[in-house]
């Protein structure tokens, strides 16, 4: 609709009397968001009007002011929580949030430092496992080594005393080309309680001791001083730890 | 920029309790004085004030800046909160015995605004058939069609003079711009 003829129509006047259809009003808004001299023509009708309301003012009594501020106040109590109530209480809330969300926080970084440091523990845990396995693993390769080798001889040893031939039987390695003595202690039956196994090389007709058995090793095997002069191997049962300078009870031998 | 109306419009959709005292005070006494020419009965007119300023504040949210001033929004409030008392049961039963008073009723003379003698003059300076509409439409909420019968004129001849009487105010007050700003200085 053309804007001049629009405006010359009256129908902005009505307008702002409130004398408009809902129809008639759609079509102001419309042409109001569409045209600024629209606009500006509305607003000059308005400030006109509003003039003459101003210029025939009367002033309520003065205790109207109160009553409806009270009424507005109750209005807006605890029967029907306002926006105003409702803004309040967020904007009250909000510290609290803060300290709620930082605390937290704090609490999820101390949690979380528990939980990286547990796992870093395991971690290091595992690094040092890996490593015990990487040397377990290189001295047995060095045993596969030696087994493999032709120069390797097998010497069993088997009981001495005649009751129990045939039931204790130890393996030793010896190689004299590599210059190696390995005890093969899966091949060892526990000692009796409170006794020990103390291992021996026979050099020209003589015990020489060559130490205590591990039986609690990490390895399945013991490495031994190599003696190039031995003749023979023996293992005896002792009452110290510490084993004793002469065999007391020789358990098993085995000529080399 | 942000006009003083503007920001109060701010202030009363963020619901601050001092915006409708300052709601209030701007426009209570235009508001006013359209109601008791609508509603002569005081306590009524009292009443409907305070409906008018707490259906305006709890409402002011759905007043669109774009599709007129706020004291339109107002005014249109009052006159309808207006209407809706004086067409109430109680209301027409009291007018029957209050009849005599409304005769007496002197319609704007019941007391005047002193800020506004000087638009109170000029709009007294209208053309009598202009005023005559002005009033009935903007200060008795008559509709057109109302308004055209009481003043027996065709409804075409009322939107016309409508809007000649508008057009009218408009240059009595551009004209006394300046005074009016003057005097809307020293407003409270």
């Amino acid at each position: 609709m053309d804007v001049k003829s629009f405006i010359a129509s009256g129908i902005l006047e009505a307008y702002a009397l409130g004398q408009c259809t809902p129809e008639e009003r759609a079509q102001v808004e419309q042409m109001l968001q569409a045209h600024p001299e629209v606009r500006a023509e509305l607003e000059a009708i308005e400030q006109a009007l509003e003039q003459i309301a101003h210029a025939h003012a009367v002033p309520p009594p003065p205790h109207l002011k109160e009553a409806l501020l009270e009424r507005a106040r109750a209005e807006a109590g605890p029967s029907t929580p306002s926006a105003v109530r409702r803004l309040g209480r967020w904007q009250s809330a909000l510290p609290w949030a803060a300290v709620l969300l930082l605390g937290g926080a704090l609490l999820w970084q101390v949690n979380e430092r528990s939980r990286l440091s547990e796992q870093l523990q395991l971690l290091e845990q595992q690094v040092a496992d890996c490593e015990k396995r990487n040397q377990q693993s290189a001295r047995l390769q060095e045993v596969v080594a030696l087994l493999r080798d032709p120069n390797t001889q097998a010497i069993v040893l088997s009981n001495a005393s005649e009751e129990a031939a045939g039931k204790v039987a130890a393996t030793v390695w010896h190689n004299s080309v590599r210059a190696e003595t390995v005890l093969d202690i899966n091949s060892l039956p526990a000692p009796p309680p409170g006794r020990y196994f103390q291992f021996w090389a026979i050099v020209q007709g003589k015990p020489v001791s060559m130490g205590m058995v591990q039986l609690n090793g990490e390895d399945a095997f013991q490495r031994l001083p190599f003696l190039p002069e031995a003749q023979a191997f023996a293992i005896s049962v002792e009452d110290k730890p510490q084993g004793n300078a002469i065999p007391t009870q020789v358990l098993m031998v085995g000529k080399i | 920029m942000l006009s003083k109306a503007d920001a109060l419009i701010e202030r009363l959709r963020r619901r601050e309790p001092k915006a409708l005292s300052d709601l209030y005070d701007a426009y209570s006494g235009a508001l006013y004085g359209v109601i008791v020419r609508i509603v002569p009965r005081a306590e009524v007119a009292e009443q409907v004030l305070q409906d008018t300023f707490l259906k305006a504040y709890k409402n002011i949210d759905s007043y669109d800046p774009h599709k007129g001033r706020l004291f339109t929004w107002l005014v249109n409030i009052a006159r309808n909160t207006a209407i809706d008392a004086l067409r109430s049961a109680p209301y027409r039963q009291q007018q029957k015995t209050d009849s005599l008073d409304i005769l007496v009723h002197n319609p704007g003379g019941q007391s005047v605004n002193p800020d506004h003698i000087g638009l109170r003059d000029l709009v007294a300076q209208l053309d009598e058939k202009h005023r005559l509409l002005i009033d009935l439409l903007y200060f008795q909420g008559y509709t057109q069609e109302e308004a055209a019968e009481k003043a027996n004129l065709p409804l075409g001849t009322v939107k016309t003079r409508v809007r000649q009487a508008i057009r009218e105010l408009r240059r009595a007050f551009g004209e006394q711009t300046p005074a009016v700003l003057l005097m809307l200085l020293f407003l409270p």
